[in-house]
């Protein structure tokens, strides 16, 4: 196998028995920060991001073999994260006893309980702000923001039209900067 | 953020966040990346053997080969499929296992690259244990002049043959004290009574080479000094030793 194989070829291995593990191997190391990343900005703390990551890939694992390959390996393995995540939040509300109003600070409060959290920075603010967005809105906002995602990927990543992810964006901004600035 | 466009789009949006810094304010436990993949293999390979293959089960039929297979996946489940601390925590509580095992103490800067040293100067060091072998010829004309010493008079023993002026009485004093202290066989009570700095004193007032009161210490006889200078002649030395026990 390459050094750096390329997606189809990785496929192609992945599909063939007697390299199928060590094809998977190479997928986990090729795309498991990008993706551990975009997790742990949704769901905060890291044994959460670890538990949805390992879940992800074990999906992956189970469905890979039917991939159509009708889009890019990556745009599928980031919709199979997002849903994860998304999955994971929603899994989290409906364990927590409490209200609605603080639920949606929870992931706040994890995210003040971190050991290197620190209010006076804006980097920090920045993430309690983005808390504070509706879920698939706070996907919208990191994907674009953080991973540099490109609408017509992103729709494909969130099954949502390019139009309503740029709207979703947009809100989603005016939103942080609110926050931030009557913080 | 490097994409241009991006960074134009959300700079129109909102000019207070597109200046926010972009930094991950996250941080990963070390070495999480080099294991995961490692972590997640185990995971699936657990998985599998646990889960029933997806087939269809009518009444009386069992998949073609299910039986010889059946075998060596429960070996290879119990050669290599054992548990690790994490799935095994996650099995018995979700909740306890979400908590990690991550160090939350701190320990004082530098204390591990110092720690052996100070263990090491508390350590006691066994006392230093000198052969008396070697010393033997020798250690008898130190004991000499211990004892001599020991008598706490400003005389020279009887048994000096280079010194004169002396009188008899005080000689026999000498002599007198000597035997008492073989008979009462109390020389090493004596000998505690009295320190280094007193023996050299003696020595030196007598006139006499401090350096062969030291001899104990010295292990290599070619170090040490010649014969003649020592105090008392060998035969009458030895006569007195053998009575004192101390001619080894």
């Amino acid at each position: 196998m390459a050094e750096n194989p390329d997606d189809k070829e990785l496929l192609f291995q992945f599909r063939n028995e007697a390299t199928k593990e060590r094809a998977f191997t190479s997928i986990i190391k090729k795309y498991q920060e990008k993706l551990y990343w975009h997790i742990r900005r949704m769901v905060v703390e890291h044994e959460d991001a670890n538990d949805v990551l390992q879940n992800m890939f074990i999906k992956v694992w189970k469905n890979l073999e039917n991939f159509r390959e009708d889009s890019q390996l990556y745009t599928w393995l980031y919709r199979i994260a997002t849903n994860e995540s998304l999955t994971f939040i929603e899994q989290q509300k409906k364990r927590s006893s409490v209200s609605l109003s603080d639920d949606e600070n929870s992931f706040s409060n994890k995210l003040q309980a971190d050991k290197d959290f620190d209010g006076n920075k804006l980097e920090w603010k920045l993430q309690l702000a983005i808390q504070q967005l509706p879920e698939k809105q706070k996907a919208v906002f990191n994907l674009r923001y953080f991973e540099e995602m490109p609408y017509e990927e992103m729709s494909r990543v969130l099954e949502t039209s390019e139009g309503a992810l740029k709207a979703s964006y947009h809100h989603a901004v005016k939103k942080i900067e609110e926050f931030i600035l009557n913080r | 953020m490097s994409n241009p466009e991006i960074i134009s789009e959300l700079s129109a949006i909102s000019k207070s966040v597109a200046a926010i810094p972009r930094v991950n304010v996250f941080s990963v436990p070390t070495d999480y990346f080099n294991t995961l993949s490692n972590s997640i293999l185990h995971t699936i390979h657990t998985e599998l053997l646990f889960k029933p293959v997806t087939i269809n089960l009518n009444v009386g039929e069992v998949p073609e080969g299910y039986f010889e297979g059946l075998a060596s996946q429960i070996m290879n489940k119990i050669r290599d499929g054992k548990e690790s601390l994490a799935e095994e925590t996650k099995n018995i509580s979700m909740t306890v296992s979400k908590i990690g095992n991550r160090n939350v103490f701190t320990a004082p800067e530098g204390y591990f690259e110092s720690l052996s040293e100070v263990i090491n100067l508390r350590i006691p060091q066994p006392a230093r244990v000198i052969s008396m072998k070697k010393r033997t010829s020798f250690f008898k004309y130190a004991a000499a002049a211990v004892i001599t010493g020991l008598i706490g008079l400003s005389v020279f023993t009887v048994l000096d043959k280079k010194e004169s002026g002396h009188s008899n009485k005080e000689s026999l004093a000498v002599m007198e004290k000597a035997s008492e202290i073989i008979k009462n066989k109390t020389f090493d009570l004596e000998l505690r009574n009295v320190s280094d700095k007193e023996i050299e004193q003696f020595l030196t007032e007598s006139g006499q080479d401090v350096n062969a009161a030291l001899v104990a210490s010295v292990i290599d006889e070619s170090n040490l000094p010649a014969t003649d200078e020592y105090l008392i002649d060998d035969r009458t030395l030895d006569e007195y030793l053998i009575k004192l026990n101390l001619n080894n």
